[in-house]
């Protein structure tokens, strides 16, 4: 099922851009080890507003031969399904991601005794999620790569800056997750929703490009 | 012989109409000759199923275009502008496209990768970063990533364009070595890319079909009609200005090779080659 796919490659294609989304963990780290250990608030919004949205980040450079290169104009003609060139390679990044939002996870339920890991992990990963899938589904439809992460940025610090209120129908992020767990799931479940549609999306539109 | 038809295609953008039921039967080395703008890359994208025509159908033997994934598996794809990873380096690039093809194996990829590379004068290169490479070995590269998977048909839009001519030559060279047992369909501006590489040739003008046939039958379409004459370099050339082919300087007067339908006083009739008969096909085209 993945034969075709070549993520040491990827990886080596992106350059140093594939470093940068170690960085907000970093930060992360040295917050949880070296910050102040009585507010956990920190952490909390670190993952919210840094962490997960920067999902995005591998994903829209996992694209930049194809359309920033001029890549597709030969990479369409090669006998790969729709899905080799769009959702498995996207999902191979973003379960690496996991990984590191898994570990983060982990270290904020050590501290914070009564939020416990699943509900962590799961707010995070959906919400991840939500940026990837935004991320597949604009670098398709607009084949730039500072689009989607434009979007997401402007999305993410009015969010931030704001307390939601600018955007008031949904948020992605729960700003609070600690204290209101019984809205993790569901929450959860929304943004999954929201992702499958992303996704769909991106998907239909790269198959449209590529048989259309 | 595998033969691809391509019946009766019509392709539209917008109001343009860009290729105009375009009918062809392409076999062996196949060039695709017309001015810019004729329709000659929409036609290699149809054929290389990155866009599908209006109407009209595309069939090599028992296979159909409108399975795309099938036809995919058969061919090769160099489009006009190729560059891509940059920042990495030949080989690597080489072994991240033969996986894309599905040569799964790594020493079955290494060896046909070497194989390739050998094949287009690339051996010395590998290691070299792709943004290093000059325009030539660039091109080369991309008919590298195109014959990867030994495809039954080749396609190459405009190879040569921007390349000097010993790079030109060197291209032109390599296209009719790779032309054993597959269909290679090229299209160019550049009469003397065809002359070197192409049994079969088609003339494109405003996404219609002018003629197509051998060299031979294209050039003969001309005989007759080209004429050469000198001209002192004082006086105004004694024909119009637009049946003028050529004027070289030959001590102290031109030579001037033109077309005209009857003859003209110290005029003699030359034989014409494919540069000749396309300028003749499109002059016949322009008055039509």
């Amino acid at each position: 099922m993945f034969k075709r796919m070549d993520w040491p490659f990827e990886i080596k294609a992106m350059g140093y851009n594939f470093y940068v989304s170690f960085c907000p963990f970093l930060v992360f780290l040295a917050t949880y080890f070296f910050g102040d250990q009585t507010l956990p608030d920190i952490l909390l919004h670190q993952m919210e507003f840094i962490i997960a949205p920067f999902s995005a980040w591998w994903i829209s450079f996992l694209f930049y031969g194809y359309f920033e290169e001029g890549g597709s104009t030969f990479l369409f003609s090669y006998p790969l399904k729709t899905i080799e060139h769009g959702f498995f390679r996207v999902l191979l990044f973003f379960l690496a991601y996991v990984v590191l939002i898994f570990v983060c996870s982990l270290l904020l339920a050590v501290r914070l005794y009564h939020a416990p890991f699943i509900a962590l992990f799961f707010q995070f990963v959906s919400e991840a999620l939500v940026y990837t899938s935004l991320s597949f589904m604009i670098i398709n439809l607009f084949k730039l790569i500072w689009v989607p992460l434009l979007f997401i940025g402007s999305y993410v610090s009015t969010e931030y800056l704001t307390g939601g209120q600018m955007i008031p129908y949904y948020h992605v992020m729960l700003f609070h997750p600690a204290s209101i767990q019984s809205s993790v799931f569901p929450q959860t479940l929304i943004n999954l929703g929201i992702s499958f549609i992303f996704f769909l999306t991106g998907h239909y539109y790269l198959k449209y490009k590529l048989y259309a | 012989m595998t033969t691809l038809k391509i019946d009766n295609i019509v392709k539209t953008f917008g109001k343009k109409r860009a290729l105009d039921h375009v009918s062809l039967e392409i076999t062996g080395t196949f060039g695709l000759l017309g001015p810019n703008g004729a329709g000659k890359t929409t036609l290699m994208r149809l054929i290389a199923t990155l866009d599908t025509p209006d109407s009209g159908k595309i069939e090599l033997n028992d296979l159909s275009w409108t399975q795309p994934h099938q036809v995919r598996k058969l061919l090769g794809y160099l489009p006009q502008h190729f560059s891509i990873y940059k920042s990495l380096n030949v080989c690597e690039v080489m072994n991240h496209f033969a996986v894309l093809k599905g040569i799964s194996e790594k020493e079955e990829r290494k060896r046909e990768i070497n194989h390739i590379l050998e094949a287009v004068n690339l051996q010395d290169q590998k290691n070299k970063k792709i943004r290093a490479l000059s325009g030539g070995m660039l091109r080369r590269l991309g008919i590298a990533q195109a014959i990867l998977g030994d495809p039954k048909m080749v396609i190459v839009d405009e190879p040569t364009a921007g390349l000097d001519v010993q790079e030109r030559v060197r291209f032109c060279k390599l296209l009719r070595r790779l032309a054993e047992n597959r269909i290679i369909i090229l299209s160019t501006h550049i009469v003397e890319d065809l002359e070197a590489t192409c049994d079969h040739i088609a003339i494109i003008n405003e996404g219609k079909v002018i003629t197509s046939g051998t060299r031979r039958e294209l050039t003969k379409h001309a005989d007759g009609h080209i004429w050469e004459m000198d001209s002192p370099m004082d006086a105004d050339p004694p024909i119009p200005e637009q049946a003028i082919i050529s004027t070289v300087q030959q001590g102290d007067h031109y030579r001037i090779r033109f077309y005209h339908d009857t003859e003209l006083p110290d005029a003699g009739q030359v034989e014409p080659n494919l540069e000749d008969a396309y300028l003749y096909y499109m002059k016949e085209a322009d008055h039509v």
